[in-house]
């Protein structure tokens, strides 16, 4: 029997917290890091009851990575040179991917560190975009309002940030 | 074999347990390449102000700014004092002398009939009253002063 084409083809993932979901392999393959292992596998070896495991993921995060790339399935696949130059370019990002991060911190940087660990590199750009967007234009204590940070200085640092602030300010 | 084999790898590659609630900020549990490649999408006066927040972000965008500074552009200067600018709101840039400078809240229209000789800190010298006197550095700030000599 001929096998079955690739852009048809179901693949089977299942979180870390043993969610199983059923993908489309061109949308899976948005990760190349799925793409390459699956390039060495039969098709034949992902079936439902035997899912890609991605550990470290669990589902909901899943859920919001595999939207992702259903929605991008059909972006062109850049170069490491696009990357690099699209990356310096502009923290734009585009409306639909905007609405797509609109979630809560924990969440947008769970998405970041799937999206680096499966090697989804548009989604990894539009994750780091989306925190430096939350940095810009903020003063420090902006800053540490946003992402709760604590002011963890000892007073000889307090003393060199003053002084870095006199040189900025004080002319 | 190879299959599991691939899985294997699979698995072993990235474990990590973040969020830990009860410890430091999510944004400070991350991979210090994550965050590098967070900071790359930032402006460098952004960098500034970031590396003033806490130890940890200090540490990863820690430069000494009195050397690196003057190195760049006088375009990517001005872009460095305004960007700073929008977080001082008692600062002004001055295109002149490529600096921010203090607000003088005596430069408004009804103070400047009274204030014969004022000082202005880049040295500019004005023979003649601007033509719409006072409030134009309040009325550019953030954005830079450009001074018509």
């Amino acid at each position: 029997m001929a096998e079955a084409k690739p852009a048809s083809q179901k693949i089977w993932l299942i979180s870390n917290d043993n969610a199983t979901m059923e993908v489309d392999r061109v949308v899976v393959e948005r990760s190349m890091l799925l793409k390459n292992m699956l390039e060495d596998l039969s098709h034949t070896d992902i079936t439902q009851d035997n899912p890609i495991p991605i550990p470290n993921v669990n589902e909901a995060v899943l859920r919001k990575v595999v939207e992702w790339c259903e929605h991008h399935r059909n972006d062109p696949v850049t170069t490491p040179d696009d990357e690099s130059d699209a990356r310096k370019k502009t923290t734009d990002i585009e409306e639909w991917d905007q609405k797509f991060m609109q979630v809560d911190q924990e969440m947008l940087f769970e998405i970041i560190l799937a999206s680096n660990f499966l090697d989804i590199k548009p989604l990894l750009d539009v994750g780091c975009k989306t925190v430096a967007n939350m940095i810009k234009g903020k003063s420090p204590e902006e800053i540490r309002k946003t992402f709760n940070i604590t002011n963890d200085f000892s007073a000889e640092e307090e003393e060199q940030i003053r002084r870095e602030n006199e040189w900025a300010e004080d002319r | 074999m190879r299959h599991s084999r691939l899985l294997h790898r699979l698995l072993g590659k990235g474990r990590w347990n973040y969020w830990r609630h009860d410890q430091k900020p999510a944004i400070l549990q991350l991979p210090l390449d994550i965050l590098l490649l967070i900071t790359d999408n930032l402006t460098l006066h952004d960098k500034f102000l970031l590396s003033h927040t806490c130890k940890a972000l200090r540490q990863v965008l820690l430069r000494d700014w009195e050397i690196e500074l003057p190195q760049l552009s006088f375009e990517h200067q001005i872009v460095f004092w305004v960007g700073l600018a929008y977080t001082l709101p008692n600062r002004w840039v001055c295109l002149k002398c490529c600096k921010l400078h203090p607000i003088d809240t005596s430069d408004v229209p009804a103070a400047f009939t009274l204030v014969k000789h004022r000082t202005v800190p880049c040295s500019l010298e004005r023979s003649q009253p601007p033509e719409e006197p006072g409030s134009r550095q309040l009325a550019t700030q953030p954005a830079t002063w450009i001074e018509t000599l």
